[in-house]
């Protein structure tokens, strides 16, 4: 929808540094991935940016590159590149439960990693997964590199670590240790098309006995951002993730949710399911981790 | 029952490869030159009075060439309102207090017309409705039908929320037998409770559009309408010209399942807005519009009180409903299902409601998936309380003959209950003891059954024949999903014996086509197809007496029959089985069966009359586990409108349909044919509800059936 006669711009930099420059000259301008939550939004009339930054030429932003202590994804690559990447699927299962669950094979082929996490969303199905394995954020400033742990980058619905003029380049996810496994699940009220309700990231460590030295739990939905929760970590952690482990950690998963009553869930409603999605995350990290 | 040459045999649409290869030009296609956009500006508020408009900014935009509001355009939109179940006529319009303009002050829900612009392009004509300035009186709102019959609401209308029937009397809808008041005081066994039904969009395919043009004195019309007729014929009274002077052309639609028959507001302000542009003016809803602008099916809340025999006999049903129209009467409001029932004692009283929500009406089955849902749910309990097999129950207590009194043209209710349960294996997938499966997924089966409408009627057909012996067929059918031009090009072709490559039919086009009968009701086979078979029969015959036309002549033959029933009721009937898996840690309902067996009379079209009950049936799943246009209590705003928010079924949750047909041909309609288009949504919510209870032992009342409700009933 164009605003009346007003008209916005397109701008398409080839470079991170062209990016930067272009940003700084257009303020109130607006990142421009895949544009699958973007464009519906400034449709909705939602967002009226002063330029869309189409930053798809930017080679960085489009690479997956592999090495031996982890994986590094540009901002832009589609989630379809991401859950068809060898090495993608065979260290993090579970982040590929997440981000081939985005919209369908159309929305796939457009939305990114990085739009979905800009976007801010506390039900972003690529985001829990991320913040359960560790990832790292790597932005550009004007005033150079930084990184950001992807568990602080979102700060509110909508909100982000990013500072005006800041651009996300790509995420680092470190190579998972010996038995580790990640999984991850959304409970959405049709079976395809819609946003979590809630959901649970969950990434474990065994030791070669099968005891769970470490684990992350990430809940989504269910409070303002995706939170990971060092409770339901704790009690998985040293147990082999029997029933009453399992009990504990849904527990502490449901106490550290603060969930909204809205149309598609009421608070008792996703309190209580958080807690079972833990448990049966959990699970499935546990047999992924076991076959490593 | 002998099989015919032609009908019978599963035959693609003829219009498919136009429609899939995008050649098939719908209304959003039709462009005419110097044609203008236009755009409704819609009220934000559940119930406001119009102080004031002001459009002179609006006016000055370069680009803008009309501006209509209820000040300038004081039109009544007949079919809008005050149907009260029957036909909007002359006669009604004349003495109608509750009318309904094409645009209203006060206005009296969210989403309701204000104004309209036409104007050079769409972004002019949206930048012109964000000019014009509209001071509001905010009035108070009531949403909830029963809320409103309250002594203190709000009164929509100054004689009170009861909605008017076409005699302005604030009247329930009422059916009443024997003395079910006595029969509560003696029976054994009484059984109440309560269940409701939500708002449920029609959310057809193709959002509402139109294209307006005006050659002097004659509007031509492309609207996607499930009844060129009846538009060209609602336009012209409603414009207040005569129905020659109005042209109605509908080539290709993309669904109806009701919100598409007759004329729409849409259509009447497209050609007010072309007749004071003197241009041609398109206009098309946003799926927004579509949702809120546009009608859904009735929420209705039904009180059942039931009485039975230490056996399981009916003795009495009683009913007190109530339905939420919204602010106009658009159609009936009746709750459906008694009629499903053998029983002497029968009390039935309906009150349609006044609403401040967006309009109620006929939607696929008008009051039946909303009643049988209702009262199969409470018989389904009943049989539960008397330790009666559901489908025992069933056959001991359905309807044999119409309202217990007069006969069916053929009765096959028994068989459609006694095939679906064996090809279901329902002994083998009922739990006798519901909630029984161990572990924290659980299974259950239901079943539901009914019977529908299937009446004969008039309407017309012409067909034709050339020296080629080419035959074309003239029908004023649109195909709303149907198949219609289909299905008539085979009915023509089989009463004419010769192959269907060789009858082009022509239809949706009021100045080629004559009057037909809406596609709606599930009545076009029956009555459309009895007209051309009438019309072959007429064009046989000038055959017989003249022989084949000769040079450039053609023979022409025109039926318009109205055939009738003396002392019977023509029913469809038909009966679900569903089997249902319960996630009771998170809600979550999958259907793992699903089994349909229907008697439509005789199947013109195995492929199209199995892939209508396809997809009704899921239409029903989407009514029974997601959808419902929520409100906000406090603002009165709708904050559920479109496809994703409203959680219309996607392909995943579309359950597995087996569809069986128990065909026969009772003499009547086309070759016996009878009603199948709304018959599959009727049955899935009540079918999928009791399969819940078997799978869980709770019983869930109110619909949608949401993750959180199946929790909240275990909690
Ligand atoms: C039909 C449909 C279904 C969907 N289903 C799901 C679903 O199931 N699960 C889910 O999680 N999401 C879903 N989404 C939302 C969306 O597809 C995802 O969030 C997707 O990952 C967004 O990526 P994108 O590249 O399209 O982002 P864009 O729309 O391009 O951008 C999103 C936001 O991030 C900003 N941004 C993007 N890249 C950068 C960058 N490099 N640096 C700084 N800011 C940036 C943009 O400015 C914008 O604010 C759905 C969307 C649609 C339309």
């Amino acid at each position: 929808m164009l605003h009346g006669m007003t008209t916005t711009r397109y701008e398409a930099p080839g470079t991170v540094a062209d990016a930067l420059s272009v940003m700084a000259a257009h303020p109130g301008a607006m990142i421009l991935a895949g544009g699958t939550d973007l464009l519906v939004q400034y449709q909705a009339g939602l967002r009226t940016p002063s330029a869309f930054i189409d930053v798809k030429r930017i080679p960085e932003l489009m690479a997956i590159e592999a090495d031996a202590s982890g994986v590094t994804i540009g901002a832009a690559v589609a989630a379809a590149d991401i859950c068809a990447h060898p090495v993608i699927r065979a260290w993090w299962p579970g982040l590929v439960d997440g981000v081939q669950l985005i919209g369908s094979t159309q929305i796939q082929g457009r939305g990114s990693l990085g739009g979905n996490l800009c976007n801010g969303s506390p039900a972003a199905d690529a985001t829990g997964a991320l913040i359960a394995s560790g990832a790292v954020a790597h932005i550009a400033a004007p005033s150079g590199v930084r990184t950001v742990p992807v568990e602080q980058f979102v700060l509110a619905p909508g909100k982000t670590a990013l500072a005006p003029g800041e651009l996300l380049v790509s995420v680092r996810l470190p190579k998972p240790a010996a038995h580790t496994a990640d999984a991850y699940q959304r409970l959405i009220p049709r079976t395809e098309m819609d946003i979590a309700v809630a959901s649970v990231a969950v990434s474990i460590t065994l030791d070669p006995s099968g005891l769970c030295t470490a684990a992350r739990v990430v809940i989504g939905a269910v409070a303002p951002t995706p939170l990971l929760v060092p409770e339901a970590g704790a009690a998985l952690a040293g147990t082999t993730l029997d029933a009453a482990a399992l009990e504990r950690a849904a527990l502490a998963a449901s106490a550290a949710a603060r969930p909204i009553d809205d149309k598609r869930g009421t608070v008792a409603y996703r309190t209580t399911v958080v807690g079972v999605l833990t448990k049966r995350v959990a699970a499935i990290a546990l047999s992924r981790a076991k076959e490593r | 029952m002998p099989a015919l040459n032609t009908v019978g045999h599963s035959t693609p649409r003829i219009d498919a490869v136009e429609r899939v290869t995008g050649r098939a030009k719908y209304t959003n296609d039709v462009q005419l030159p110097g044609m203008l956009y236009a755009k409704v500006l819609r009220s934000p508020h559940p119930h406001a009075r119009i102080r004031s408009i002001d459009t002179t900014r609006a006016q000055a935009l370069p680009g803008v060439k009309a501006i209509l509001t209820h000040e300038t355009t004081p039109v009544v939109w007949g079919a809008g309102g005050i149907a009260g179940g029957q036909q909007y006529n002359d006669e009604v319009k004349k003495i109608t207090k509750h009318r309904r303009y094409a645009f209203n002050n006060p206005v009296r829900f969210v989403g309701e017309p204000v104004a309209a612009v036409a104007a050079e392009n769409r972004h002019i004509a949206e930048e012109a409705l964000r000019l014009i300035a509209v001071d509001y009186e905010i009035l108070p709102f009531v949403l909830e039908p029963e809320a409103a019959l309250e002594s203190d609401a709000p009164k929509i209308w100054p004689e009170g929320n009861i909605a008017v029937n076409n005699r302005n009397e604030p009247l329930p809808i009422t059916q009443k037998r024997g003395d079910a008041h006595a029969a509560f005081a003696t029976a054994p066994h009484v059984f109440e409770d309560r269940y409701s039904t939500s708002f449920v969009h029609n959310a057809q395919m193709e959002p509402r559009s139109a294209v307006a043009h005006w050659d002097g004195d004659k509007l031509t019309l492309y609207t996607p309408t499930g009844g060129i007729s009846n538009c060209q014929h609602d336009m012209a009274r409603d414009l207040g010209i005569a129905d020659e002077k109005v042209r109605v052309v509908c080539h290709y639609m993309g669904g109806n399942f009701g919100n598409k028959n007759q004329n729409q507001d849409g259509d009447l302000i497209t050609a007010m807005l072309a007749k004071a542009a003197g241009a041609p003016v398109k206009l098309e809803f946003s799926r927004k519009d579509d949702f809120i602008g546009m009608h859904g099916r009735w929420p209705t809340v039904q009180y059942y009180k039931v009485a039975v025999d230490n056996d399981g006999t009916l003795q009495a049903v009683q009913l007190r409903g109530y339905s939420g129209m919204g602010p106009y009467r658009k159609n009936s409001g009746a709750i459906g299902g008694i009629e499903l029932y053998r029983c002497p004692n029968v009390d039935h009283v309906v009150t349609p409601v006044y609403t401040n929500r967006t309009v109620s009406a006929n939607f696929r089955g008008p009051e039946f998936p909303q009643g049988f849902f209702g009262i199969q749910s409470m018989m389904d309990d009943v049989a539960y309380k008397l330790n009666m097999d559901p489908v025992e129950f069933g056959v001991k207590n359905m309807s044999r003959m119409f309202r217990d009194e007069v006969p069916f043209t053929n009765f096959t209710l028994e068989e459609c209950i006694r095939r679906g349960a064996e090809l279901f294996d329902w002994t083998q997938r009922w739990r006798p003891l519901p909630g029984a499966d161990a572990g924290p997924i659980k299974r259950g089966a239901g079943f539901t059954y009914m019977l529908f409408r299937s009446g004969l009627g008039m309407s017309s057909a012409v067909v034709q024949v050339d020296a080629n012996a080419k035959y074309t067929l003239f029908v004023g059918v649109t195909d709303v999903g149907a198949g219609a031009k289909t299905t008539m090009g085979l009915i023509a072709a089989e009463a004419l014996g010769v192959p269907l490559s060789q009858v082009t039919v022509v239809w949706g086009d009021t100045d080629r086509c004559p009057y037909s009968v809406g596609e709606s009701g599930s009545r076009t086979t029956i009555m459309t197809g009895y007209a051309v078979m009438e019309a072959v029969r007429d064009l046989k015959q000038q055959l017989a007496e003249k022989g084949m036309p000769t040079g450039s002549q053609t023979l022409v033959a025109k039926a318009s029959p109205n055939p009738r029933l003396e002392g019977k009721v023509r029913n469809a009937f038909g009966a679900h089985f569903v089997e249902v898996e319960v996630d009771t840690e998170l809600g979550h309902v999958r259907l793992t069966k699903y089994v349909a067996v229907h008697d439509s009379g005789r199947i013109m079209n195995p492929l199209t009359a199995t892939s209508q009950i396809l997809g009704a049936a899921t239409m029903g799943v989407g009514m029974a586990l997601h959808e419902n246009l929520v409100y906000d209590q406090k603002s009165g705003q709708p904050l559920s409108a479109g496809f994703y928010y409203d959680r219309i079924p996607t392909h995943l949750d579309a359950p597995t349909v087996e569809v069986s047909f128990v065909e026969n041909d009772d003499g009547y309609g086309a070759y016996g044919a009878k009603s199948i288009g709304e018959s599959g949504i009727i049955l899935s919510p009540g079918a999928i509800n009791n399969a819940i209870f078997n799978a869980i032992g709770k019983r869930l009342k109110d619909l949608p059936i949401t993750r959180d409700k199946v929790l909240g009933a275990l909690a």
